[in-house]
């Protein structure tokens, strides 16, 4: 079997069978998700589908944030610190197949995680208004979130050795491109600064578009599908996604010398 | 015969700190080597050296002929590395680990499986072969790593500190199964810093501050130490008065002082025992405990070192 294949498997298992990682991928944004419609009782009926929508799409970001810069991360750095990548190097084995395998593994659960939200959004009255073509783009964003949260996982995992840091870490950032995004508090209502911060973070900015094709524009507060705006959120994605790799690549894949 | 290992004035520096200050060793095919040294002083540099993870400075490194530097996957195939650290995943079972580390390796899921149950049999582990790790006691899973490293083709295992914190009876069990692997033809090259471990390989080497202070088979080296007899004593209290008096009581040979108490080795040590307590005694020093052992390598290397290897 194809040691990518063999890796994925692994990490499939590690990630499946990991009650940590099960609680704050998972059942963390599940929680919101059937929460935060409850307590928001000032909307129009009319408008609570579209909000329940946009909450289930905020909750897909915050999952696929929370497997890749948080929990990609902590297992990267548990498993240096018990010595696996010093094991892996002594074998005749090539070290990106088995970070590919990791990141594919990543890329698989938060795809099946973010199906059950999906299911559960629509059985609890989420609306989505699309043609296939923009379901089509949507997945391109949401790889564009993929890879950014895989690049920021693996920068926090080159720099930091310990797992407990480096989940910690990855959480703290998820939560504030989670809460300065425009995820949490309405683009509008976000001092200039931050709505500046909003449009250029590749997370941030992919999220708005997903929205702005799926919901409704009133729920972005500005167009993110100009041409400018999807050429830099996929320039920062893959910025961030190759810094990741490069990093990795230096403190990983290479003997000390 | 032919060499498993060859190091020829082996140097690893980093930044401004030689950690290996040329290092020069050979390890014949079959033999059991164990490299005996405290923290710090470049055991494991040198073993990661050896397993590919790390590249020396300057020197020679040698596998079965192969260059280690240049020739690192041919050597990566012929070595089976076992890490300090507890590397199997806790969240798989022992024979889901050794399938990931064998199948990462190339091989077959048929020939994989065939492989893990051949090696848990030989472990002792086939019983526990479909439990979780994080259900494995210490001796288990350092035993599950260590089949990780025996795949076909392997003629040189690397073991570093591989009883470090096993209790004494699986210690012994642990090393017997070690033993066994050597039997059969692998080559094996271990890092320890307890004594008694040590004892069952064809040689030690001493390492201290990067530097290979001697090597030899067990039985020489306490030979050529000159060593008979270790007296340990532990008194009620420790200052330069006791010292002093111990000093004086033992005329010839060195005394030296340990963690508990003092320690000096000699040549007949009935003669000594008892002017030592009835001297300490005198200057109302109280004797709790007082021991006459043969040396084992750990006092080989304390007589060389005035250091404790733990």
């Amino acid at each position: 079997m194809n040691p990518i294949l063999v890796s994925m498997n692994r990490t499939l298992k590690e990630y499946t069978r990991n009650r940590m990682i099960i609680v704050s991928t998972l059942a963390v944004p599940l929680f919101f998700l059937i929460l935060l419609p409850v307590t928001i009782i000032d909307i129009p009926d009319v408008l609570l589908p579209q909000l329940k929508g946009f909450i289930t799409l905020t909750m897909i970001t915050l999952l696929i944030m929370s497997a890749t810069q948080a929990n990609l991360a902590g297992f990267i750095a548990a498993d240096r610190e018990r010595g696996l990548y010093r094991k892996i190097m002594s074998m005749p084995v090539a070290l990106w197949k088995e970070c590919t395998g990791r990141i594919l593994a990543v890329g698989i659960f938060s795809f099946v995680s973010m199906i059950l939200l999906v299911l559960l959004g629509l059985i609890y009255g989420a609306k989505f208004d699309f043609e296939v073509i923009e379901i089509i783009m949507c997945l391109g964003f949401l790889l564009l979130i993929g890879l950014a949260g895989v690049g920021t996982g693996l920068i926090i995992a080159s720099f930091v050795k310990n797992e407990s840091v480096a989940t910690h870490m990855g959480v703290a950032l998820t939560l504030v491109i989670f809460f300065l995004g425009g995820m949490a508090i309405p683009f509008s209502d976000l001092p200039n600064l931050i709505q500046l911060f909003a449009q250029v973070h590749p997370v941030s900015s992919a999220t708005a578009s997903i929205v702005y094709l799926l919901i409704d524009e009133n729920f972005v507060g500005y167009n993110p599908l100009n041409i400018g705006q999807v050429i830099l959120t996929s320039l920062l994605s893959s910025i961030l996604f190759f810094i990741g790799i490069i990093l990795y690549s230096n403190y990983f894949c290479r003997r000390r010398s | 015969m032919m060499k498993a290992l060859r190091i020829h004035d082996l140097h690893k520096k980093y930044n401004d700190t030689e950690v290996l200050k040329g290092v020069s060793l050979s390890v014949n095919q079959g033999e059991m080597y164990a490299l005996m040294g405290p923290n710090g002083s470049g055991k494991t540099t040198l073993t990661s050296i050896i397993a590919c993870t790390n590249t020396p400075t300057s020197g020679l490194i040698e596998v079965f002929g192969f260059d280690s530097v240049k020739d690192a996957k041919k050597v990566k195939e012929v070595i089976g590395y076992v890490p300090q650290e507890k590397f199997s995943s806790p969240l798989m079972t022992g024979e889901e680990n050794l399938l990931y580390f064998f199948r990462l390796q190339g091989m077959s899921k048929q020939e994989a499986r065939k492989m893990s149950k051949e090696l848990l049999q030989r472990m002792d582990l086939a019983r526990d072969a479909n439990k979780r790790v994080s259900q494995y006691s210490g001796g288990m899973r350092k035993k599950l790593e260590v089949a990780t490293a025996l795949l076909p083709g392997v003629r040189l295992l690397i073991l570093d500190e591989p009883t470090t914190g096993l209790d004494p009876s699986t210690r012994k069990k642990f090393l017997s199964k070690i033993q066994e692997i050597r039997k059969e033809g692998v080559t094996v090259f271990f890092v320890t810093h307890i004594g008694e471990d040590a004892e069952i390989a064809s040689k030690v080497g001493l390492i201290d501050k990067g530097i290979l202070m001697i090597e030899e088979k067990p039985e020489i080296l306490r030979k050529k130490t000159g060593l008979l007899h270790v007296i340990s004593i532990e008194t009620s209290t420790k200052n330069d008065l006791v010292y002093r008096t111990l000093e004086n009581t033992i005329n010839n040979g060195k005394l030296v002082e340990t963690n508990k108490g003092y320690k000096f080795y000699c040549k007949e040590p009935e003669e000594i025992l008892e002017v030592m307590i009835r001297n300490l005694g005198k200057i109302g020093c109280k004797t709790t405990r007082i021991e006459t052992t043969v040396p084992s390598l750990e006092d080989v290397f304390f007589k060389l070192t005035e250091k404790e290897l733990r």
